[in-house]
């Protein structure tokens, strides 16, 4: 099941990057990371780690459904336009992001004897995957979004690499997350007034 | 110095089902053509050197019946001399060929030790003691595959191709880049192997390049003939695809499944002889009757050329690779190979061979829509000039040449497994596994992969005759009324005018790929007293240059410019800088001396280059001005 | 065999159903007075009685290609996945064979709108070359995805293959090859998103308008040909991508079957109704998805082995 979780966690991530409305994107946003935390529950139960629990558990419920709400909340208040048109051609888009996904493998392939090495190089895809949402949108809020979702992927890819990650850490991103939107939420205040 | 084993026998057999058809109808055409004993004398000779390729079995003999081939169909291009574009054509081909013919002449004084009399089989050890094969393989592409065609050397064909007369065309199109091919298998298969991986993918990458290539261009393209040469540029690349297959699964030590791929190739080869000569010929009537290439100028012609028409229908959809036609069964095959694949144990290479399964894929579509274009406007609607509307169907030779290039490619669809047999026969001379036991029961081609699938062309063509002949049969029992009339078009008139061109019709195909065509667009409009909107006149031009011609040879073109401009300023100097660079030559020469023959150290080496640095600033540049 | 030709027969009467079926549901969540079920009958049968006007601009191919139209779909139903397993089928015929025959009878269908020399019809062709060349990579990527997770290309083994073998396992790459035949099934049979099938208009029209010219007996044989494509890939989904109830008796199979189809078109109305009509140009990103949709299916499955 972890397995359809990470694809379903790929395919929102990928139908992001192709989305060219704000909405649908925090749409896509709480459903990625609804499938990265039903992955980390998976996880959870395998490993049967406490730590994973939390972890799983807080994604769903603060990346999943609180930060898209929060995020549209803010859009509402100052007026964001939803049109937001992604930079790179979508003729290049079909190549680019199955070639990324390859060649993430290709190069990963040889430095890797793990078990679990395919995960990993999935989730260092979706890492650059989220690098090119931030790079093909020039809306702060885009941006914001390939932000978040660059540390969805560092979460697979702490899960998936070190079976579990020490919870310490992923609480303190997730502090970090909140510190980040309270300070974008001050800067769209600057900026707005 | 000649071999008659099972591969050179079936290329021969290859020209024959090429060059027969062809006779006919260049002996048609020939009232087209002034200088008539030139291009006949041209014709045999560039019909038998092609033999001669096929059969030579030493480089001497091999590579002398390749010049010959190059030079007649150069002078083929130039039967009607004529025509500044035709000029710049040839001079063009003559260019590019024998740019390959360097690059064969060296690749076979590598492999032959400098005796050029050596026989084929004796290449093999001399080949396998050579230090850098690579070079030789890139020897062998630069050398065959340039006279393919094949991305990014293929900028020629679209220019050389239909400026020669159209049987020529058909030869040069259908039959020549194919003997080019055979070269190209022939020195793989019986010099070159065992390969690496590298050479397989890069193949591949070529052909999936190559084909996607030349079907946009051909969408773009107005001019018949530039057309179909565009697509003998897909084609290659979808052959290459195969070869591209084979390589790899025989340098995965997969036989079998490579025997399959290099036979889906040969198959390809030949249908693509078959169907692209079919093309160009009934395209030649075209031409014959409406003295013009202009696509724009066509339409309507199957009223009055039905026979013309038909064959190019046949042959537009043997290329769209539409069931149950013999390029269907071919492409069907390079899918196959595609999809076999999934038994790689290399998961980086299996997991990127979908782009080349899609590259064919995506070609094919836009084969289609291409097909449908010239089809559609040449043929169909009404004739868009007084060229067209006074066309009447071609002579009989002209006409025979055809029906016999039709039957070729029926027979090709109906016939494929015995064809099939042969091409395994001829692989089999290489050491290939046979696989024809797997693959062929009872007129069906079955797939050797164990996810892979079943055609059998006989009974697609049985179904549809089946259902088509119901369906005729119950519309005799209807009885229906039909009544010829004009029918509603939204109230306008119908003229040749309001119809779609060609340049309507490829628009939203042409708009989607447009960062890559970068078109010249002219759009010219008399308005009618300042209404944006309602206009007099109006036209629409797009013109487009070939991406790879624009970058490639013009930026070449460009730094050979720049590099002889700076030689010119060099030669023509004042004395005493004349004398400044015969110091620092005499210098250099000094110092490369002690470098090569005394000692190499690299302290003096960058000791030296500065000094020779600052003598070549100090004495030859100079200050500037 | 007697289910087999019983099931095509059911195949081919029933497409027109299923047409007015989605079109009723659009107009009932509409507000509309819906229209009877058996509208795309009485359409046909009044084709049927009409006199066929041919343009006179026209040539052969007018006469021809509404019979090479339908043929090779009549063709295609000939391998369609048995309905029940006791079943006989055609079970050699691949996918790939089945892709060129819908290609066939598109072709001539562009062909037709060229015919006649009216725009109308170049725009329709023009646009439908257009979409299906970007459908066709998209289809045959899902394709071979399909063929690797039923581990058979032949169209009927790979339906009884994952009813058998229904892929726990490859749950990810199954689900985003679904996810990409859906929007191939939306582009191919010009529903909304895509094409409009009600509309006249030429900003709009795709399909419409290469038919215009065509008139009672012809016009019937294309519109049969474009019911029965509908059928064709609504079959293929819910055998592929729902494959149940093929254990059953024939006539509950058969049941079974049917009402499946009906939830797709239920769908497929739903999504009409809510959606608006892409431009032509915006089409190529809904058909994006799709292709990427279909690579990452085979990524997933290699990659994930989901």
């Amino acid at each position: 099941m972890t397995n359809l979780f990470i694809g379903l966690f790929l395919s929102t991530l990928i139908t992001a990057l192709l989305t060219t409305r704000l909405y649908r994107l925090f749409l896509w946003y709480g459903l990625n990371s609804i499938f990265l935390g039903l992955a980390a529950l998976e996880q959870y139960k395998l490993l049967d780690d406490k730590a994973l629990l939390i972890s799983a558990l807080l994604t769903l419920l603060l990346k999943g459904l609180l930060l898209p709400y929060l995020f549209k909340l803010f859009a509402l208040k100052f007026h964001t336009e939803r049109n937001i048109p992604p930079k790179i051609r979508l003729q290049y888009a079909i190549l680019l992001i199955p070639a990324i996904l390859v060649f993430t493998f290709y190069l990963i392939n040889p430095i890797l004897h793990l078990p679990g090495k395919n995960y990993i190089s999935l989730s260092i895809a979706s890492l650059f995957l989220s690098l090119v949402l931030i790079i093909e949108h020039k809306a702060i809020f885009a941006k914001v979004i390939g932000f978040l979702m660059m540390e969805n992927a560092l979460f697979l890819l702490g899960m998936t690499a070190t079976e579990g990650m020490p919870m310490l850490i992923e609480l303190g991103i997730f502090f970090d997350l909140l510190m980040a939107v309270v300070v974008i939420n001050l800067l769209f205040e600057v900026e707005h007034a | 110095m000649f071999t008659f084993d099972p591969f050179a026998l079936l290329f021969l057999f290859f020209l024959l089902l090429g060059v027969l058809p062809n006779l006919f109808y260049a002996y048609g055409y020939l009232d087209h053509i002034q200088r008539k004993w030139h291009f006949w004398i041209h014709y045999v000779a560039f019909v038998l050197s092609m033999g001669g390729v096929v059969v030579s079995y030493t480089p001497l003999s091999f590579l002398f019946f390749w010049e010959i081939m190059s030079l007649s169909s150069w002078q083929l291009i130039l039967t009607d001399p004529k025509e500044e574009s035709t000029q710049k054509a040839a001079r063009f081909y003559f260019f590019m060929t024998h740019f390959g013919f360097v690059f064969l002449l060296l690749f076979f004084l590598l492999v032959s030790n400098g005796s050029l009399t050596l026989s084929f089989d004796k290449l093999h050890a001399i080949a396998q003691n050579f230090a850098y094969p690579s070079l030789l393989f890139f020897l062998l592409i630069l050398g065959f595959l340039s006279k393919a065609g094949v991305v990014p050397l293929h900028v020629w064909l679209p220019y050389a191709h239909p400026a020669a007369p159209s049987a020529v065309s058909a030869l040069m199109s259908g039959v020549m880049l194919k003997i080019a091919l055979y070269g190209f298998m022939r020195m793989l298969l019986e010099v070159l192997y065992p390969w690496p991986l590298e050479w397989g993918i890069l193949i591949l990458v070529l052909g999936a390049l190559s084909s996607l290539i030349g079907v946009l261009y051909a969408l773009a393209e107005h001019d018949i003939k530039a057309l179909l040469a565009n697509h003998s540029i897909e084609n290659i690349g979808i052959i290459l695809l195969g070869i591209g297959m084979g390589m790899i699964f025989l340098a995965l030590k997969l036989p079998m499944l490579a025997t399959f791929a290099f036979l889906a190739a040969l198959y390809h080869i030949f249908n693509h002889m078959s169907f692209k000569s079919l093309l160009f010929l009934s395209a030649g009537s075209v031409l014959h009757q409406t003295h013009t290439k202009n696509i724009e100028r066509y339409g309507g012609l199957i009223k009055s050329m039905p026979l013309t028409a038909w064959s190019f229908l046949l042959a537009a959809l043997s290329i769209s690779a539409l069931p149950p036609t013999n390029g269907f069964l071919s492409e069907w095959m390079i899918f196959q190979s595609l999809l076999g694949s999934s038994s790689i144990a290399n998961m980086a290479l299996k997991i990127s061979l979908p782009f080349a399964v899609f590259a064919l894929a995506l070609t094919g579509g836009l084969a289609i829509a291409c097909f449908v274009k010239a089809f559609g406007i040449t043929f169909l609607g009404l004739h868009r000039s007084a060229n067209a509307k006074h066309a009447t169907e071609v002579n009989a030779f002209m006409r025979t040449g055809m029906l016999l290039m039709g039957a070729v490619v029926v027979g090709l669809m109906l016939f494929a497994p015995w064809f099939l047999r042969r091409f395994d026969a001829a692989l089999a001379s290489f050491g290939l596994p046979s696989i024809s036991q797997k693959i062929l029961f009872s007129w069906s081609i079955h797939s050797l992969t164990h996810n892979g699938g079943v055609v059998s062309p006989l009974f697609l063509l049985a179904m549809l005759i089946f259902f088509s002949a119901g369906l005729v049969l119950l519309a005799k029992r209807l009885r229906i009324r039909k009544r010829i009339f004009h029918t509603w078009a939204c109230g306008y008139r119908t003229t040749p005018r309001t119809q779609y061109s060609a340049t309507g019709f490829a628009g939203p195909i042409r708009r989607f790929f447009e960062w890559l065509y970068r078109p010249d667009v002219h759009f010219h409009k008399k308005t009618l007293a300042g209404h944006t909107t309602k206009f007099s006149t109006a036209l629409y031009d797009v013109h487009i240059r070939p991406l790879f011609e624009r970058s490639l040879y013009d930026g070449t073109k460009k730094l050979l410019n720049r590099l002889s401009y700076f030689i010119y300023r060099f030669a023509h100097f004042e004395q005493n800088r004349y004398a400044a660079i015969i110091f620092n030559l005499t210098l250099s020469v000094l110092f490369g001396y002690r470098i090569v023959a005394h000692q190499f150290s690299w302290a003096t080496f960058a000791l030296e280059a500065i000094i020779l640095a600052f003598t070549i600033k100090i004495l030859v540049i100079g200050e500037k001005r | 065999m007697i289910y087999t030709l019983i099931h095509i027969a059911v195949m081919v009467i029933l497409a027109p159903l299923f047409l007015s079926l989605i079109k009723a549901i659009k107009m009932w969540l509409l507000f509309k007075k819906p229209l009877p079920l058996l509208q795309g009958y009485n359409d046909l049968a009044k084709l049927l009685r009409k006199e066929v006007i041919i343009s006179q601009e026209a040539s052969q191919i007018t006469r021809i290609a509404p019979y090479l139209v339908l043929a090779p779909l009549l063709t295609a139903l000939l391998f369609m996945p048995p309905v029940t397993k006791g079943e006989w089928y055609i079970g050699f015929v691949d996918a790939f064979t089945l892709t060129g025959l819908l290609a066939l009878s598109t072709f001539f269908l562009m062909l037709i709108g060229l015919d006649s020399a009216s725009a109308f019809g170049g725009i329709g062709s023009s646009r439908e070359a257009f979409i299906s060349a970007l459908v066709e990579p998209g289809m045959i990527l899902v394709i071979f995805a399909l063929s690797l997770i039923a581990k058979n290309l032949g169209i009927a083994e790979a339906a009884i293959h994952l009813n058998t073998h229904f892929p726990t396992h490859h749950l990810a790459s199954y689900t985003f090859a679904a996810i990409a035949f859906f929007i191939l099934i939306l582009a191919e049979n010009g529903r909304i998103p895509i094409d409009n099938p009600e509309t006249h208009l030429e900003l709009t029209m795709v399909h419409e308008a290469m038919v215009l010219d065509l008139s009672g007996w012809y016009l019937a044989l294309v519109e049969a040909a474009s019911a029965i494509k509908y059928m064709i890939f609504a079959t293929l989904f819910v055998s592929f991508f729902s494959p149940f109830g093929i254990g059953a008796p024939f006539l509950i199979a058969l049941a079974i079957y049917l009402a499946k189809i009906a939830f797709l078109s239920l769908i497929i109305a739903l999504i009409e109704v809510n959606t608006a009509k892409l431009r032509l140009f915006k089409v190529p990103n809904l058909l994006g998805i799709a292709i990427i949709f279909a690579f990452l299916s085979l990524i997933s499955y290699y990659m994930l082995g989901a």
